[in-house]
């Protein structure tokens, strides 16, 4: 349900509880239902309830209109027309652009105007048609124009001005031809019939009449027909015809009653009267003015109750009672007066004169001959005036319109801005809502997406602690494992402590880069008194080495301890060649395994240290010198026989305070320092230079020290082994 | 042929073996996890490169090695590597093949290693002493 429908069923509701239960009814104020004639109830009962029922203004206005047009009541038509002007009105503010309201608005100022004029009022009267004119003519509306032509020559006519009043009502006469409208031809033709008359063209004036009635017969329009025949028997009475005038008065009176035209049937009152007056029926007549009068008192027809005391006037003069005359004459003469109605005082001004100038009242007499002299002067002005009334009410009327159009203009743009306030806001509203929604669409989206990454993450976080846990696991079985492959190492390594007595002092640095190592160190003191001290580097180092060395180790336990071999040289030799049958004999095997070593013999008692080496160097120092004795390189791989080879064995007596030492290649090749290069031999040398005389305790924490520092950033690259032997 | 290219790691050696250009280049540090699996398919790359030079014979093909460090795993099977071009001397007469072998002038080892190479494979070296 639109808001402006239930705001105008609200608003229909409340009226009804709060408003009078008459003005519920008739939709307006102050009707009373006593003074309503019989036609207008009826048409009220039928129509109200039909605009109560209208939804829609558009139907509401033309059943208004409908009232307007067809009740005759003076406190009943006047109140609709407000109604349709309102409704008219209220409508254009909200769409100016429709022109159906328009052609409302411009009927209900005709009809004000109409009022006006009703009421004696005509320039107020013009003021309203000329606004209504200008709707009619701007928006082509020929019905209203025609009414507005003849209203304007009747406001005209009641002003004096006749050939403005001619003028307007043959404007109407042409368009109602061209636009084959009957009716207001035919209103035409009865005014125009009326100015002739008013000019005392009564052959003319007769013509227009009979025409005119002809055609409102012919479209059954019944106050046009009551009104012409009213006007037509006031002809005839004029030019005293009497009868005929009797006939066309009945008529009117007949069609006057069924419309319930009050001021019609008080004019066919008082001219009933007159002609029964002139016919010598006096009491009638007497009883005709006097239903007149009472008829006009009701309705407040002050020009009528005028009119009814000026014939009351004359036929007291006729029956010679003058005062009686004079008295209603006077009467009459002060409504004129009061009411403006200037045509109709001259001639009664005129009449109480020569009334009281009969009766000897010549004061009387002459200040009444003044009057009517006074107001044919002022008619006689009047034609100029009107000429200039006339040019400054089109300019007041042009302005008033104007004034009215800002008005308007001014009601419909704060509606309009109104509108697209409303319209702006509701965009922005609007607007912000579809932000919103995208914003939280937006969020909802991030939010279930990182709520996915999330659980991504989370189910990958828990598979790496699951791995991270599963490596642990494995790291610590193998650690443990090699721990203990450790132990076993370490158990089938001779105790190096065999040798301690032959040497004054001695380390074995020994510095493993895994937990098991490539690199090893063998030792043993034979029965006849030699110390046999082996450092050995089997490639790789780790597992893979260790295996290695315990091969190896074997190998030479078998030599020296169960073959009694005590010759360095010998020992190389045997060495490799055992390494080799058993390494090598699977010629499927590819790999290039093999045995770097150094091994030195040494008998205290008669202080001779023999040594042997394959690929190493061995380094004698004493009295900060350094004697270098260079391994040989004999290639022991597979294929190849060493068995005619032959290792050099160098001699050595060795000086109280030398050290002896061996070396495998994990010292010299170890890169590190601030140039990130190997240490190199030669720096190892004068290393050991500096060291040499130390206790060897203290010469293996050095070395260690040196070689940690040198490695720190890099870490350690293979296994450490420094034999050294002090004498 | 393809060229074969490894990246140098903390472990193993730059090695860029150019086939379409008969430049090999091996550089930087060998201590590989395992060296079997490191060597194993450059031993075949250059195997396939001796069938390559056979079907497109080219007159030099460069050989550089720029050791740093290796370790005793490592010197194996570079020998081999060096047996292997020896090899292809042998087997393809028109081959004008060169080693350059690079050492630290501190680095009496690398440089002993590459004489050692040289005597074993019975190949010419070039010597380069990097300062």
């Amino acid at each position: 349900m639109k808001l402006s429908k239930l705001i105008t069923l609200l608003f229909f509701v409340f009226s009804s509880f709060f408003a009078k239960a008459q003005k519920s009814y008739f939709l307006v104020d102050s009707i009373n239902i006593e003074t309503l004639s019989e036609l207008d109830k009826t048409i009220l009962d039928s129509i109200l309830p039909l605009v109560k029922k209208a939804q829609h203004d558009t139907d509401k206005i033309k059943l208004v209109y409908y009232l307007t047009e067809n009740t005759y009541g003076i406190n009943v038509w006047p109140k609709y027309n407000q109604l349709m002007y309102n409704i008219a009105v209220r409508n254009i503010i909200t769409k100016p652009k429709e022109t159906f309201f328009y052609k409302y608005k411009g009927q209900a100022l005709n009809n004000f105007g109409y009022y006006q004029n009703e009421i004696g009022k005509p320039e107020e009267a013009l003021k309203y048609y000329i606004s209504a004119l200008e709707i009619a003519e701007k928006y082509k509306f020929n019905y209203l124009l025609l009414n507005c032509y003849n209203n304007i020559g009747v406001a005209y006519k009641k002003i004096g001005d006749f050939s403005q009043a001619l003028k307007y009502y043959q404007l109407a006469l042409k368009l109602g031809k061209e636009t084959k409208n009957k009716k207001s031809y035919a209103v035409s033709l009865a005014h125009i019939a009326a100015i002739y008359w008013l000019k005392t063209d009564t052959l003319n004036a007769k013509t227009y009449y009979e025409n005119s009635l002809e055609l409102k017969h012919e479209i059954k329009d019944l106050e046009g027909i009551a009104k012409v025949n009213q006007e037509l028997a006031e002809l005839y009475y004029r030019i005293k015809n009497f009868d005929a005038a009797y006939k066309l008065i009945t008529k009117a009176f007949e069609i006057n009653k069924v419309i319930g035209f009050e001021r019609g049937i008080a004019e066919n009152y008082w001219l009933l009267g007159r002609v029964l007056e002139k016919r010598e029926l006096n009491d009638s007549a007497l009883y005709y003015f006097d239903l007149a009068l009472k008829l006009n008192l009701k309705i407040n027809n002050k020009a009528g109750e005028a009119d009814v005391y000026n014939s009351l006037g004359s036929y007291y003069a006729k029956v010679d009672k003058d005062d009686l005359a004079a008295d209603y004459v006077k009467k009459a003469l002060d409504i004129y007066i009061a009411e403006k109605i200037q045509d109709h005082i001259s001639f009664t001004a005129t009449k109480l004169a020569e009334y009281n100038q009969k009766n000897g009242k010549y004061k009387e007499a002459l200040y009444y001959f003044n009057i009517a002299k006074e107001n044919d002067n002022k008619l006689k002005n009047q034609e100029f005036d009107n000429l200039l009334a006339r040019q400054n009410l089109q300019s007041e009327f042009e302005q008033k319109e104007f004034l009215l159009q800002l008005e308007e203009e001014k009601k419909l743009a704060i509606a309009e801005e109104k509108e697209s306030r409303k319209n702006v806001i509701l965009f922005i509203v609007f607007g912000a809502f579809v932000v919103l929604f995208l914003m939280l669409l937006y969020l909802y989206k991030k939010f279930k997406f990182i709520k996915k990454q999330k659980r991504i993450i989370d189910d990958q976080q828990e598979e790496l602690q699951k791995k991270n846990r599963d490596l642990d696991f494995k790291n610590k079985m193998v650690a443990d494992s090699i721990q203990y492959a450790k132990h076993i190492v370490t158990a089938i390594m001779p105790n190096k402590k065999n040798i301690a007595t032959s040497f004054s002092d001695y380390f074995i640095f020994f510095k493993p880069k895994d937990i098991v190592s490539g690199d090893f160190y063998w030792t043993h003191k034979t029965e006849t008194g030699e110390s046999i001290v082996i450092a050995a580097d089997c490639t790789g180092h780790g597992v893979p080495g260790a295996m290695l060395s315990i091969i190896c180790s074997s190998i030479i336990e078998k030599i020296v301890v169960f073959d009694k071999i005590i010759e360095p040289s010998l020992i190389l030799k045997k060495f490799y060649m055992e390494l080799s049958s058993k390494i090598h004999a699977d010629p499927d095997h590819k790999s290039n395994d093999g045995v770097e070593m150094s091994v030195a013999s040494y008998n205290s008692a008669s202080n001779v240290l023999k040594c042997a080496a394959s690929y190493h160097k061995m380094y004698y120092i004493f009295d900060n010198r350094v004697n270098e004795y260079l391994g040989d390189r004999i290639q022991v791989r597979k294929g190849l026989d060493i068995s005619d080879k032959t290792f050099s064995e160098f001699v050595i007596t060795p000086q109280k305070g030398a050290t002896f030492y061996m070396f495998t290649d994990g010292f010299v090749d170890q890169k590190g320092g601030l140039s990130n290069k190997k240490y190199f031999y030669t720096p190892f040398k004068e290393f050991l230079v500096k060291i040499y005389q130390e206790p060897a305790a203290k010469q293996q924490k050095m070395l260690n020290d040196e070689i940690v520092e040198w490695y720190k950033n890099v870490g350690q690259y293979d296994d450490i082994l420094v034999v050294g032997l002090k004498f | 042929m393809e060229n074969y290219i490894v990246e140098a790691t903390v472990f193993e050696p730059r090695v860029e073996l150019n086939f379409r250009d008969n430049k090999l280049l091996f550089s930087g540090e060998s201590r590989p996890e395992n060296v079997h699996t490191f060597y194993g398919p450059i031993f075949t790359k250059i195997d396939e490169y001796e069938n390559y030079l056979k079907a497109n014979p080219t007159s030099t093909v460069e050989c550089v090695f720029k050791f740093e460090y290796f370790n005793s795993a490592s010197s194996k099977s570079i020998l081999d590597i060096i047996e292997r071009l020896a090899k292809i001397k042998e087997n393809i007469p028109t081959v004008n093949l060169k080693i350059e072998w690079y050492y630290d002038a501190m680095d009496d080892d690398m440089k002993e290693a590459g004489l050692e190479f040289e005597e074993i494979t019975e190949m010419k070296f070039d010597f380069c002493e990097v300062i």
